[in-house]
């Protein structure tokens, strides 16, 4: 993050209206947002809280009803800027009659690309998104995370600054997630800026550097994750080469009441759900017809097969 | 002989006509675009006072946008004042209001052009400015082939495979007469491909763009780098190339159709494009009659019955092409007459009729005399030539061309040297009997006296019939043109170059017969065969028209769907087809020329039983429903100008009858400009709306 402004919103405020002007809700009311160069800035709020509809006005598929919507310092309605920008709706509304390789020469043609780098890049992309198997299929037979695949890849087919990502994760399975993710992280790494909206708190709190809160079109909180997610009222411990016992913890309560604290909850850390999916089905492929043992359990069956393989050994020796 | 005359409604414009159709539409399009930009504004001051901004445009583009608009405005504001000027009799305003005739352009008139002229660049120029700058010719053609490949791969195409039911069945309700085949055919090709490529564009046209904005696959296209305008263009010019290609394998498989199933003699009879030259028709003796016909196309002439005046149906020839006078064969004049037989007449023949092709500058008077003396020197030289048989022709010929130098010191000399001029261009006629020398005497003759007359011909009711002029004419009337322009005659008016004389002959052998006859004639019943081309670059020619008239659905339904859903674009784009097949009867309706008068005078008649054709008597009713149906004349002149004019593009008469499709004056001039005119503000239509179109709004 360099803090450069990619993005601004000043009073941002959209109303939808009725064919004869009236007033039927009013989507976001006077939003103002920064986002910088190179973060990763998530939109949270539940359904019908804005989200969407920030990211359309900042794409120019809406029109704000007061306010302005900057990107790269130009207002949103400016179709040049879309030359830096690249965007993943929530769903992937792409033509299904293309198959991969068509869909991205299609939508790399709409930017001033050579047609040798046109190609390259899109062989990359998707060679990246994992579907150089299925690249001749047209994207009709392609299932919820494929299509989400190809989707991300005809939003970078520009090499893009500035990423929208609406729902990134909506529709991919446990493994899919995890790849979206790492490659957004990637791509900030590359210094690209992210601005993503998701109703998995879970993958915005694992990746987002900032994120806004939005609810009934307002904002009600924006700020680092961690910044917003900290609670300066209590602390936290993780400690390792000891084990948890009776004693330890009278030591540690007395250390804690010393300085007028006292211990709430005391034990060992949990891995997310994730985490052990991805564990499982890493262990799977790599054991085909093994069941997944816990890697504690697995610790001690591999010191039993160490045993057991040695006085196989010896008794062969003996032998 | 095949009945071939062209029979046309309406007359494809002239080049000389094109100023006013320029001004016309500058008017019509510039006062819709006018409306407009009143709304526009009215919108922009308030949108931009709600946001407390400035309504200045801060842009070059801006202010030359603003430039225009206050011209139009200004303009259209003196136009108002003039207008009433005249509603309360200020005379120099008045004077200044717009004339109703447009063929002779007041100065109302013009201001009312530039007005609408500028109120169109005003509306055109960011249209304009975004087309040069802003738009890339690599994204609409990447939208196009989408759009290709859409209706490719959602085997829309099939559909013009339908046209193989045609080909399978259509023989079974063709009639086999040989002298209606090939209309036949023509026509069966003619009706049903548009049906086929008119539904297939207007449903490819209305639905493609509301589909995308509904699946929201128009969100990944408006969010690169492209102008919302350029979708518009890259659909309709996908689906434009998708119909062409198709209808172009239809029309080459309609052609081997046609082609195959032809009899030989109609063959040889039809499969011709006639390359016709028209002169203006009038009347001498007559103003033309009405047998009482409802279509009144044709008007008549009749016999000489003892002691009435000669009537004669006259063809003036304006200019004509100076190569004619260069031919070695004779130039074919073609005619199709009506015969309205007012006595039974003589079983199986025609009516006898006289013909009379002649030097167009001679006044009545001059015309009897030089007609007299062409009479007297045919049958002179033609004896001489009889008697001198026996010589070689050659000879003959300069004995009667030396005999001719003596009776006419003055004009003779020239004539031999014409005469000799076109052997040397033309070539030397084979003359190897007596027939043939005596033909050449005639044609010198004609040099001679600037006239032809052929014998009598018996003309039969609508056939196709030639006679053969000697090019000579055509030679005469040339130098006659290098030596001195053609003054304007007694009436103000150019006189022609050439005038064919017509009536119904009456001479004492063919008066019991010939006289009470009528001959029905009309412009294009008689025409110069310039050329004759191949029929099929005719009959692809008549596809043209039908590729401008799926175009223009098109170029209605595209612009449409930018606002609209598909199934309302569809039935706007029908409708407005449709309604333009009847545009006429809405121009009648506008102009308060209808028969029976306007929607409130129909409804009274409706039920006060009046016959529609009869006068309604005065009235106070009478008098407040025709000032209704004035009101309702403004309300039918704006849909008027909305209306496509659809039966423009229907050239199947051409081909039918065998008559080419020029590419000039019918598929340019009379086509294509207007179709660029009409389709022209439904784009600029098209950019605004889908331009200010918030994609994504769900209302």
């Amino acid at each position: 993050m360099n803090g450069e402004v990619v993005v601004e919103t000043r009073k941002l405020t959209k109303i939808y209206r009725d064919f004869w002007g009236r007033q039927k809700k009013i989507a976001l009311r006077a939003l103002n947002l920064q986002v910088n160069r190179g973060e990763i800035f998530g939109l949270l709020g539940p359904n019908g809280s804005g989200k969407t509809t920030t990211i359309k006005l900042l794409l120019g598929l809406l029109f704000p009803t007061d306010g302005d919507a900057l990107v790269f310092g130009k207002p949103a309605a400016d179709v040049a800027k879309n030359e830096r920008i690249g965007y993943l709706p929530e769903e992937s509304y792409l033509y299904r009659f293309l198959n991969a390789e068509e869909t991205l020469d299609f939508y790399g043609r709409l930017f001033k690309l050579d047609p040798k780098v046109r190609r390259e890049r899109a062989e990359k992309l998707i060679d990246t998104v994992g579907l150089s198997r299925d690249k001749k299929r047209i994207l009709k037979e392609y299932s919820k995370g494929m299509r989400q695949r190809i989707g991300l890849a005809q939003a970078l087919i520009n090499d893009p600054e500035l990423v929208i990502l609406d729902e990134p994760t909506s529709g991919l399975d446990p493994l899919g997630t995890r790849w979206m993710k790492d490659l957004i992280v990637q791509l900030r790494d590359q210094g690209k800026t992210i601005i993503m909206c998701s109703h998995r708190l879970e993958d915005v709190q694992d990746i987002c550097d900032r994120v806004a809160i939005l609810n009934e079109g307002e904002l009600q909180e924006l700020g680092t994750v961690r910044g917003l997610l900290e609670d300066v009222q209590k602390m936290e411990l993780q400690a390792s080469g000891v084990q948890l016992n009776d004693a330890l913890r009278a030591d540690l309560e007395q250390v804690l009441a010393k300085h007028g604290g006292k211990i709430e909850f005391i034990g060992h850390p949990t891995t997310t759900l994730e985490d052990l999916f991805l564990r499982i089905v890493a262990q799977s492929k790599a054991h085909p017809g093994k069941r997944y043992l816990p890697e504690r359990m697995a610790k001690d069956a591999a010191v039993t097969a160490e045993k057991a393989g040695a006085a196989e050994k010896s008794t062969n020796i003996k032998k | 002989m095949v009945f071939a005359a062209l029979t046309l409604e309406r007359e494809p414009m002239k080049w000389a006509e094109l100023p006013m159709a320029l001004r016309g539409w500058a008017q019509t399009a510039g006062l819709v675009a006018a409306l407009a930009l009143i709304i526009w504004t009215i919108n922009w001051v308030v949108q931009n006072r709600m946001r407390h901004r400035s309504p200045m445009p801060r842009t070059a583009s801006g202010r030359i946008f603003l430039l225009f608009l206050g011209i139009s405005a200004g303009l259209f504001a003196f136009l108002g004042l003039t207008l009433l000027g005249r509603q309360i009799n200020i005379r120099a305003l008045a004077e200044m209001s717009p004339g109703a005739d447009p063929m002779r352009p007041t100065i109302g008139n013009w201001l009312f052009t530039f007005a609408g002229a500028a109120a169109l660049l005003a509306v055109a120029m960011p249209v304009l400015y975004d087309v040069v700058f802003r738009m890339r010719w690599g994204r609409i053609w990447a939208l196009a082939r989408l759009s290709l490949k859409e209706a490719i791969r959602s085997r829309v195409v099939l559909i013009f495979g339908l046209i193989t039911l045609v080909f399978l069945f259509a023989d079974w309700f063709v009639p086999y007469k040989p002298e209606d085949q090939l209309r036949n055919y023509v026509a069966v090709i003619y009706l049903s491909l548009p049906p086929l490529f008119l539904v297939t564009a207007s449903l490819l046209g209305a639905f493609s763009i509301p589909a995308d904005i509904r699946s929201q696959s128009i969100h990944t296209i408006v969010t690169k780098p492209v102008e919302k305008f350029e979708i518009v263009l890259g659909r309709f010019i996908g689906y434009a190339i998708l119909m062409t290609v198709g209808l172009a394998v239809v029309a080459g498989l309609s052609l081997g159709y046609v082609v195959r199933g032809i009899h030989p003699d109609a063959a040889k009879e039809s499969f011709k494009a006639r390359v016709p030259i028209y002169g203006e028709l009038g009347f001498d003796g007559t103003r033309g009659e009405s047998v009482g016909r409802v279509w009144g196309y044709r008007k008549y002439i009749g016999g000489r019955s003892a002691g009435a005046k000669e009537q004669y149906a006259v063809w003036s020839f304006e200019d004509l092409p100076s190569e004619l006078g260069r031919r070695a064969q004779p130039v074919a004049f073609e005619f199709t007459f009506d015969i309205y037989r007012m006595t039974k007449g003589q079983e199986d023949r025609g009516v006898f009729c006289d013909f009379l092709f002649i030097d167009g500058r001679l006044d009545r008077d001059e015309m009897q005399s030089r007609l007299s003396a062409f009479r007297e020197d045919r049958k002179k030289y033609q004896d001489l030539v009889t008697k001198l048989s026996a010589q070689p022709a050659a000879e003959v010929l300069t004995r009667v061309e030396e005999q001719v130098k003596v009776d006419y010191p003055r004009e003779g000399p020239e004539a031999v040297k014409l005469a000799q001029a076109h052997r040397a261009e033309a070539g030397e006629a084979k003359l190897d009997n007596l027939r043939s020398l005596r033909q050449e005497v005639e044609s010198f003759l004609v040099l001679l006296h600037g006239v032809y007359e052929p014998a009598t011909v018996e003309v039969k009711d609508y056939h196709t019939q030639a006679i053969e002029v000697p090019p000579q004419l055509f030679r005469y009337l040339n130098s006659l043109e290098t030596a001195k322009p053609r003054e304007e005659g007694t009436q103000g008016f150019r006189l022609p170059m050439m005038r064919v004389w017509v009536n119904i002959n009456s001479s004492d052998a063919t008066r019991a017969t010939n006289a009470p006859q009528m001959l029905g004639v009309a412009r294009a019943d008689l025409y110069l065969l310039a050329a004759e081309k191949p029929f099929w670059q005719n009959f692809l020619k008549g596809i043209l028209g039908l590729w401008f008239t799926f175009v223009l659905v098109l170029g209605i339904a595209v612009p449409l769907s930018t606002y609209l859903s598909g199934v309302i674009t569809w039935l706007c784009t029908m409708f407005l087809f449709g309604a333009g097949i009847a545009r006429d009867f809405v121009k009648r309706l506008s102009e308060g020329t209808h028969e029976g008068g306007g929607p409130m005078q129909s409804i009274y008649r409706i039920f006060n039983q009046t016959f529609h054709s009869g006068q309604l008597d005065e009235s106070p009713t009478i008098t407040t429903l025709k000032d209704v149906d004035a009101v309702y004349q403004f309300v039918f002149r704006l849909v008027y100008s909305i209306l496509p004019d659809v039966n423009r593009y229907d050239l199947q008469e051409y081909v039918a009858n065998g008559f080419d499709i020029a590419w000039g004056r019918v598929l340019f001039l009379d086509c294509f400009l207007p179709l660029v005119g009409y389709l022209l503000p439904w784009m600029i239509l098209g950019y605004y709306l889908i331009k200010y179109r918030e994609i994504a709004n769900p209302n």
